[in-house]
């Protein structure tokens, strides 16, 4: 089943270059381009593609804001952040905002390529230890004050937020795989988050993960 | 070892310094004061002001709040921040000359133990030992001291010297010490030093924007266009492959300089925990209402200050939050603050524990208040009100445009 991406980035060589890259994978289609916020979220509404790539730091409406837009469109895509610099507070922004990952620009190909195909699937955090980084730049946790989560649901939650797959969990808490999955779709409901990413996200700004500095 | 005695040496010459002076002075005074009585008679305290005045100008003397700093950090070891100001204002002049005063008046005394008690302690027990008759001032040793006189003499004698070192050792030590509450910076010094380095954060915020702009930008674009060439041609003609992966590598990892430079600039330990100011207001009152206070809170005027008003605003809130805090009594605490118009107003009313109220503890915290609100041109007062709460109001100008 191919992956179809709408790309958005004011930069134009930036545009046609990630376009380019995408392009030349058999499982990716690009099906837009935006210039700007305002744009990709036309473009989603005309295209409704299953990712959009989305600059940050875009003129007007900026990533964040048009994050949340796209999000809040019946069916929305996942978007995946791009981004210059990973010490950019917008990114964190982004993941707030409901974003399911992040990339930078920089990355080669293949990083890239693989950036789409996790964050299409769902299955997995991009950059663990980056979002941890970003989280302890930009939160000071508040009270987790919604549905209590079980011992074990807490246990998956750490292991999530360390960047594991399900298979992995389930190796690490020698359960099967199933039933990870089913804790992992509990912490989600209670969290009322949209994926693995935001239910992580969250976790660091109620405080249901600690927040320790990553080890250099 | 070594090193404490040369600070007491480095210390004994700075008032041996104010000493000199301070007996040019003395003389200067007591001629005019000579000069003076023959005129008129003019009581002692009238003439002790009238010599102490232009010593205390010699305070104000442009260049001679400089001196005193250079010669408090050289000799009185002052690490601490002194500040010798392009324009001084009346508060400066005011502690300037104080210093001086406290300067000579230390030297003086110092230098009546060195030269004074010191000399005559010696001479004192030089007589003991010898047995010889000496007239100081009209007052004769005996010549054949009794049995027992020696001893007493020598100790005596010993005694007056160790607390003469000691002393000037200790009018160091004082004067070191003093010497930041004069030559320091005042309250007005440190809001322009917070102000100096408010515009130093903003200037490095500019300079990572334009880096994130300009340069990131450009490589941002190489190291894209490089590997999109790669994927698209790269692989077919294998000559090409590895220029274009060097473009693209040097692209990336000069984006990772840029990466680390930045998140340096933005993780400076004054920026990363700026100073709280009036957005984080409810914030602080809910600190407080978890803690157990009863706060109702109207912010509805909360309108968004200059940096430097809303911080002094946010400071004014805590003090008042704190002190209703230590000496309120049980009911409701309400704060008010209008920002709108150019002009900050902060009322906060506590009820009181006792009929005194909270005057002892809590006065340091609002002459704090005072003091802040003062330097925008503002006022501050507090007292019961007609229902018996205590009542803080603080009005000021924001200050700018």
């Amino acid at each position: 089943m191919t992956i179809r991406v709408l790309v958005a980035d004011d930069e134009p060589l930036v545009r046609h270059g990630l376009r380019t890259i995408l392009d030349s994978e058999p499982d990716i289609e690009v099906v837009g381009e935006a210039e700007d916020g305002a744009e990709a979220l036309a473009e989603t509404r005309r295209t409704a593609p299953d990712l959009v790539c989305m600059d940050v730091r875009m003129p007007d409406v900026d990533g964040i804001r048009a994050t949340e837009l796209v999000l809040a469109l019946p069916n929305p895509p996942r978007v995946l952040v791009v981004t210059t610099f990973s010490s950019d507070d917008y990114v964190f922004g982004a993941l707030r905002a409901g974003a399911s990952g992040f990339v930078l620009k920089r990355a080669s190909a293949d990083e890239l390529v693989a950036a789409v195909r996790a964050v299409a699937s769902g299955d997995s955090l991009l950059y663990p230890a980056a979002v941890r980084d970003m989280a302890l730049r930009a939160v000071v946790p508040e009270r987790y004050s919604g549905e209590a989560l079980t011992v074990r649901e807490q246990e998956v939650l750490g292991l999530v937020a360390e960047g594991l797959g399900n298979a992995a969990i389930a190796e690490r808490l020698t359960v099967g795989v199933e039933t990870v999955r089913t804790h992992v779709a509990g912490v989600l409901r209670k969290l009322g988050a949209r994926d693995r990413t935001h239910a992580v996200v969250i976790a660091y700004t109620q405080g249901l993960v600690p927040l320790r500095p990553s080890r250099p | 070892m070594s090193g404490r005695a040369s600070r007491v040496s480095r210390r004994t010459a700075w008032l041996l310094l104010g000493a000199a002076i301070g007996v040019a002075a003395v003389l200067l005074a007591g001629s005019l004061a000579a000069a003076l009585g023959e005129v008129m008679p003019v009581p002692g305290p009238v003439l002790f002001v009238v010599c102490l005045l232009p010593v205390a100008l010699i305070g104000v003397v442009p260049g001679v709040r400089g001196l005193e700093v250079q010669s408090a950090k050289s000799m009185l070891d002052v690490h601490g921040d002194l500040v010798d100001p392009e324009h001084p204002g009346p508060d400066h002049r005011r502690r300037s000359a104080g210093w001086v005063v406290l300067h000579l008046a230390m030297g003086l005394v110092a230098a009546a133990l060195l030269f004074g008690v010191l000399p005559g302690a010696a001479v004192t027990a030089y007589s003991g030992i010898a047995g010889i008759d000496l007239s100081v001032g009209g007052v004769s040793v005996p010549t054949r001291p009794a049995p027992g006189r020696p001893v007493l003499l020598v100790a005596t004698a010993v005694v007056a010297a160790a607390l003469s070192l000691l002393g000037t050792a200790g009018i160091g030590v004082l004067a070191s010490r003093w010497a930041p509450a004069f030559l320091g910076p005042t309250a007005a010094d440190r809001l322009l030093m917070a102000e100096a380095r408010l515009a130093r954060e903003s200037e490095h915020r500019r300079l990572a924007r334009e880096l994130h702009d300009g340069i990131g930008h450009s490589l941002t674009i190489i190291s894209v266009q490089a590997a999109a060439a790669r994927r698209t041609v790269g692989g077919d003609e294998p000559g090409l492959d590895a220029p274009l992966e060097a473009i693209q590598t040097t692209a990336q990892s000069a984006l990772s300089e840029l990466d680390g430079m930045l998140g340096l600039l933005r993780d400076e330990p004054a920026g990363r925990h700026p100073e709280p100011d009036l957005r984080q207001v409810e914030e602080l009152i809910g600190l407080h209402r978890r803690s157990g206070m009863r706060v109702t809170a109207d912010l509805a005027g909360l309108a968004d200050p200059p940096a430097l008003a809303s911080r002094t605003a946010y400071r004014i809130v805590s003090e008042a939050l704190t002190n209703a805090q230590r000496h309120g009594g049980d009911g409701d605490v309400e704060v008010r603050v209008d920002g709108t118009a150019g002009l900050v107003r902060i009322d906060v009313w506590n009820p009181t524990r006792s009929a005194v109220g909270p005057t002892s503890r809590g006065g340091h915290g609002l002459d704090g208040v005072r003091e802040r609100v003062r330097l925008f041109g503002g006022t501050a007062a507090s007292g019961p009100d007609a229902s018996g709460r205590w009542h803080l109001r603080a009005t000021f100008p924001t200050g700018a445009p």
